[in-house]
């Protein structure tokens, strides 16, 4: 079975985010050095990200954004130079007012010769969509410029005029499959739609929105599935009018698709039009948390979703929800017998009541991992087996609201990714019930959750991580030999065959956290990425950014967060956990600690070191 | 240029690319002053010496093709592991280096280079190297193992490193198996410490082991470079240029002897390493950057004797000197029909008294360009046809000192590329005849002779800065179509395929009187392979690619035209005609307006 990549991040991007990593823990001026690393990474098309809610948004309302060039530069090619000022977004609007670049001294549009339009294709992957002052009236040049949009698979000409000959624009919008989003005042743009075919719609602005005085509602009601594109712009900074939430609510809750939003400087934008652009980037996330909030609940409450596929049919809605067929891969028979053989057939510390331990394995702009059943499988034949607890596999989050969290003894997130807890309940539910002596723990993944909440990436030890290659061999140091969380390993190290994230910034730290497994970095080959479609300077620029000084990296760890208990481990990408004894036994340490039964010493590692020299 | 230079300037260029767009340069480069400037190298001249290869640009950058001789940094000087070593080294323009020792290889691996590391680890030394296209050279080693399994095990690593040398800093016990090994393993030894000690060591030693000498501890050990030289001649692996960044106010004397001991007893060392002590946490790169300076500086007078020896020889017809190319006018049948048939008949003036045009072809750094012979056969049959010019085909250097560049009417560079002139009273000589109201010429490469002499390029009239590859066809407009030097063209634009330069630093319309340029209206402007990703931010921003021009140079005259990398120059009517006219308003016969472009545009408004 080919495993998957855990992610859909392209290695250049990882490469961009990895040095962006290392660049921010030198300075040391992040709180979340990994977080602020993902942050640059960018959304295109739909593809699936997770870091941000404005990178959850492709994959999740099947919103695409993307920046206007000509808001930076009349030179296109400097342009998107200086797109990389403003992170995560990487679909660019043209324009026919620029100019091509320094060598290409001439504007962008038809006219071009044959090289010089390779080379524009060859700097950015597309320009999604092109801007013009107005079509031309005479169909030959018209025609010009779709075979232009066409050749640079432009989807959206925007013309800030209404066409004269509507009906010649209508034919070759068809015969050359390119939109066209009429930007013009509401009424003319409604007149001349009237008349127009589906290919044809408006591409609607929030400060002329606000300037006009029109109601939101007003707007989509009129104009329904008609909006192809929505420009958020505001007139000033200071300026309340534009109101991209309310806009934002309306177009989402009337199911209306625009095929792309561009997020523009400000009408007036002082003296940088770059900050004013990463100024309205940056008030989406905001804007569009409550939005997602309602996916994961929806997503969450999807009674089909057990992920402990008995089935075939089941292990297809699986594939179903994970937007991948081929990545699922079911506890499988064997799989199951080999589990069975592996798991300790009795508790360490027999519970002091019945335990309940809720497993949640939602995963949101995420495919999810195919280890995610045969784990489920693991967690819940290991509670069964033992008695130490049962497992309830519920991904509902209305779950994990106070009062109703109370009902379990400790909290496990399964491979669980992405922006699943964006609502404020869920929130501070799960908050006070660790702070006020719940327990709560996760496998690998869970450290790509809710990537962009600070206190969760404190509580849980560490957020997001590297990762270099999905089948490295690691050695296993036993930081701690007397615990009883390592007591299946019997001191020895092991070694251990995973994709193991490497936690480079905060929150990652000894002087919070009990290390019990690192890497052993003198017996483990430390650069085992063998990737053959990547170039020696890919790989090199990957695994070069991503070291950390102290060579540190942690496997599991416990830590006490307020009166609760929290164990991590970055093992589990693979359905081995449970099908290898010695990691078994840790796995029903680690959750016996958290449900309370198995008391171990959860002293940050430093402060343990400290007071062992002295 | 020629194919095999331009793969070399490409592959560098596109080492810049990234640079140059991650960090904006693109004004800087633009603004680049005329010469080279040490302390900011122009982004596609920080390619660092690596192996033999050809390169142009100064003494320094020269010294691997010419004179056979490398130059690296060693990345224990550095702080840090290895790897940030790397990094940092990265800012000398060299590409060898000098690694071992305790220096842990990476933050990743906590572990020193060297025998103990797993596969994957050493994977990424390779993939580390050549990402960065830098060779580790030499490995150094502080302790030699005393047990002959280990000693087997770090010939292995060596041998898988394609490290050619190892330093042993100390000269083990079992001396008699190392050398066998070193036989064995193809991997030579060189020995560092006392002078004394080292020849004691290498008294009875194979062919493998040989000396690495630093210059520090010679002047400690009290011995005089030609005295080491001498001695050990050819046994000189790897010689340590210790801490010579302020050599040249302190012992320049001394440096510059072990470099013309080397010199002239043609011993060529597999290294010379640019070595820097520095106080703890420091970065030594920049005194590092200064030690390159510095000795460039020292390798001047050197590469003058080497141009004076080479430019004297390479008249010989069929010369088989790979660093000499041309003067042998073998072109091919057909090119000369071609060259036959496209001919002015007569010249534009009767001379108004018998011309003589030297023509040099010299190329030092650099093979040459093939066009070289076409162009020299179509030189001498346009003099012989027209009556305009004698041509005399001479590279011997000293034709230009003064006086006796007086003999000719004007000197006229065929694509000499590279460090062409070093010697001051050849430079001199040149300067002040032009001054004096002699003729200059050149085509093509002849604006990449002695980059690092500005005043040359001031003369000539442009740095070039960047060349489309040779298959650009280019419109060229005729910027004056009443000049006589362009009446060949019958006042239409011309499309021709050739290398085009453009051109920065001291090139002006306010001192050049442009007679073509490209014509960016009709041209595509994106035909280079790379234009793609590097052309893109390194044009003008007046668009203005100046093709030829001519200008006056005190009462001189001098004439330059960007073609003729291809063969086909003479070969096309109106340039042909457009090349004799420029050659007779060099000499002297020919009298065309050279008012500044510039000036020109504002007196017609």
């Amino acid at each position: 079975v080919r495993i998957p990549r855990p992610t859909t991040i392209t290695w250049a991007v990882f490469i961009l985010v990895a040095r962006t990593a290392a660049a921010v823990a030198d300075g040391g001026t992040s709180p979340n050095a990994d977080v602020e690393s993902l942050r640059s990474t960018p959304t295109q098309g739909y593809g699936y990200g997770w870091w941000t809610p404005l990178a959850a948004a492709p994959s999740t309302l099947h919103w695409r954004f993307a920046v206007e060039l000509s808001d930076f530069s009349d030179d296109y090619h400097k342009a998107l130079l200086a797109t990389s000022a403003v992170k995560k977004l990487s679909n660019y609007v043209g324009s026919a007012s620029q100019r091509v670049s320094l060598m290409i001294a001439r504007p962008l549009g038809p006219g071009l010769y044959p090289q010089e339009l390779y080379a524009v294709s060859h700097w950015s992957p597309s320009i999604i969509a092109y801007r013009v002052a107005s079509i031309p009236d005479d169909e030959d040049a018209a025609r010009q410029l779709f075979a232009f949009a066409r050749t640079m698979k432009i989807e959206t000409i925007i013309t800030e005029a209404i066409p004269a000959r509507i009906g010649i624009v209508d034919m070759l919008a068809s015969e050359y499959d390119v939109s066209v989003a009429l930007r013009a005042p509401l009424p003319r743009v409604l007149e001349a739609l009237a008349h127009a075919g589906p290919r044809l719609g408006a591409c609607l602005n929030t400060a002329a929105l606000a300037e006009e005085r029109s109601s939101v509602d007003q707007v989509l009601e009129q104009l329904h599935d008609r909006i192809q594109i929505v420009e958020l712009q505001k007139r000033s900074v200071s300026s309340r009018d534009e109101d991209f939430g309310a806009l934002l609510k309306a177009i989402h809750s009337h199911a209306s698709k625009p095929s792309l939003f561009i997020i523009r400087a400000d009408v007036d934008s002082g003296s940088s039009s770059v900050a004013s652009v990463q100024r309205n980037v940056d008030s989406l996330d905001e804007v569009l948390r409550p939005l997602l909030a309602e996916a994961a609940s929806q997503a969450s409450r999807n009674p089909t979703i057990g992920r402990l596929a008995e089935t075939p049919e089941q292990h297809i809605q699986l594939a179903a929800f994970a937007g991948n067929s081929t990545f699922w891969d079911p506890a499988t028979p064997d799989r199951r017998a080999a589990i069975d053989a592996a798991l300790p057939k009795q508790a360490i510390m027999r519970p002091k009541k019945p335990r309940k331990l809720l497993v949640i394995d939602l995963n949101l702009s995420y495919p999810g991992h195919n280890s995610i059943p045969t784990n489920n499988y693991g967690i819940a034949k290991l509670g069964s087996t033992t008695g130490a607890y049962e497992a309830v596999f519920d991904n509902n989050l209305d779950n994990l609201k106070y009062p109703a969290i109370r009902q379990y003894d400790a909290i496990f997130l399964n491979n669980a990714i992405g922006p699943i807890f964006e609502d404020p309940q869920v929130r501070a539910g799960l908050i006070r019930f660790v702070r006020e002596g719940g327990g709560f723990g996760g496998t690998h993944a869970a450290t790509h959750v809710a990537i962009d909440w600070p206190e969760f990436g404190e509580m849980l030890g560490a957020t997001a991580g590297e990762e270099e290659g999905v089948a490295e061999k690691m050695w296993l140091k036993i930081d701690d030999p007397k615990s009883p969380l390592n007591a299946g390993f019997q001191g020895k190290e092991f070694q251990y065959q995973d994709q193991f994230f490497r936690f480079i910034g905060p929150p990652y730290s000894r002087d919070t956290l009990h290390v019990l497994l690192s890497v052993d970095v003198q017996k483990t080959d430390m650069f085992q990425l063998d990737d053959p479609t990547l170039g020696a300077k890919d790989v090199t620029a990957y695994h070069s950014q991503i070291g950390r000084k102290d060579s540190d990296y942690a496997i599991s760890w416990i830590r006490e967060y307020g009166q609760g208990r929290v164990f991590y481990t970055t093992l589990g990408h693979s359905d081995t956990l449970f099908t290898t004894h010695e990691t078994a036994q840790h796995m029903l340490a680690g959750l016996q600690y958290i449900l309370g039964d198995l008391p171990a010493d959860a002293t940050p590692s430093n402060r343990v070191s400290a007071s062992a020299k002295h | 240029m020629a194919a095999c230079l331009l793969r070399s300037f490409h592959r560098r260029r596109s080492i810049a690319a990234a640079c140059i767009a991650l960090a904006g340069f693109t004004s800087a480069i633009a603004q680049t002053p005329p010469g080279l400037n040490w302390e900011t190298f122009p982004p596609y001249m920080a390619a660092p010496t690596k192996g033999y290869e050809y390169a142009w640009w100064t003494p320094f950058w020269g010294a691997p093709s010419v004179l056979h001789w490398r130059f690296g940094v060693d990345l224990g000087d550095f702080q840090g592991t290895v790897q940030e070593a790397m990094g940092e080294a990265s800012a000398v323009p060299v590409a060898n280096y000098v690694a071992g020792g305790p220096q842990h290889l990476s933050m990743d691996v906590p572990r020193p280079l060297g025998p103990g590391l797993y596969a994957g680890e050493f994977r990424a030394v390779r993939a580390l190297t050549a990402a960065s296209d830098v060779t580790i050279i030499a490995y150094r080693v502080p302790e030699v193992p005393t047990s002959q399994s280990e000693l087997r095990e770090l010939f292995e690593f060596a041998q898988l490193l394609h490290i050619e040398a190892l330093i042993f800093e100390h000269v083990p016990a079992q001396i008699t198996s190392v050398d066998a090994l070193a036989t064995q393993y193809g991997i030579n030894i060189a020995f560092s410490g006392r002078y004394q000690e080292l020849i004691e060591t290498l008294r009875g030693a194979g062919p493998r082991i040989g000396v690495c000498l630093n210059s520090a501890q010679l002047r400690r050990d009290g011995v005089a470079a030609a005295e080491a030289v001498a001695e050990l001649k050819h046994r000189i692996w790897i010689v340590e240029l210790q801490d010579w960044a302020n050599i040249e106010t302190t012992s320049t004397a001394e440096a510059a002897a072990l470099l013309n001991a080397l010199y002239a007893s043609d011993v060529k060392p597999a290294l010379f390493v640019l070595r820097q002590s520095t106080p703890a946490g420091a970065n030594p790169a920049p005194r590092l950057v200064q030690s390159a300076h510095a000795v460039d500086t020292l390798l001047r007078p050197l590469f003058a004797d080497v141009a004076a020896r080479l430019s004297r020889k390479s008249n010989d017809p069929g010369s088989s000197d790979p660093r000499i190319h041309g003067g042998d006018f073998v072109a091919s049948p057909q090119g000369r029909a071609a060259v036959d048939a496209a001919l002015p008949a007569r010249a534009f003036m009767r001379p108004q008294h018998p011309r003589k045009l030297l023509i040099i072809d010299f190329n030092l750094g650099y093979p040459g360009h093939s066009s070289i012979s076409a162009h020299n056969y179509a030189l001498k049959q346009l003099g012989l046809r027209t009556g305009a010019y004698e041509a005399v085909f001479d590279n011997d250097l000293d034709n230009l000192k003064y006086p006796k560049i007086k003999q000719y009417d004007a000197v006229f560079l065929n694509s000499a590329v590279g460090l062409v002139f070093n010697d001051p009273q050849v430079r001199a000589g040149l300067l002040r005849y032009v001054r004096e109201g002699g003729g200059f010429g050149a085509l093509h490469g002849s604006s990449y002779a002695s980059l690092d002499w500005p005043e040359f390029t001031e003369m000539l009239g442009g740095f070039p800065f960047d060349g489309y590859d040779a298959t650009e066809q280019v419109f060229l407009k005729l910027d004056d179509p009443k000049s006589p030097l362009n009446a060949g063209f019958k006042g239409k634009e011309l499309l021709y395929q050739d290398e085009i330069y453009h051109f920065s630093g001291p090139y002006s319309r306010d001192k050049l009187h442009v007679l073509l340029s490209v014509d960016v209206s009709r041209t595509d402007m994106a035909q280079s392979p790379e234009s793609a990703d590097i052309k893109v931010d390194v044009g003008r921003e007046d668009s203005d690619y100046a093709i030829s021009w001519i200008r006056q140079y005190g009462r001189g005259r001098v004439f330059y035209t960007v073609l003729g990398h291809n063969p086909t120059l003479f070969a096309t009517p109106a340039l042909a005609s457009h090349m004799l006219g420029a050659l007779q308003y060099i000499l002297g016969d020919l009298p065309a307006d050279a008012t500044p472009s510039n000036q020109v545009t504002t007196v017609s408004k």
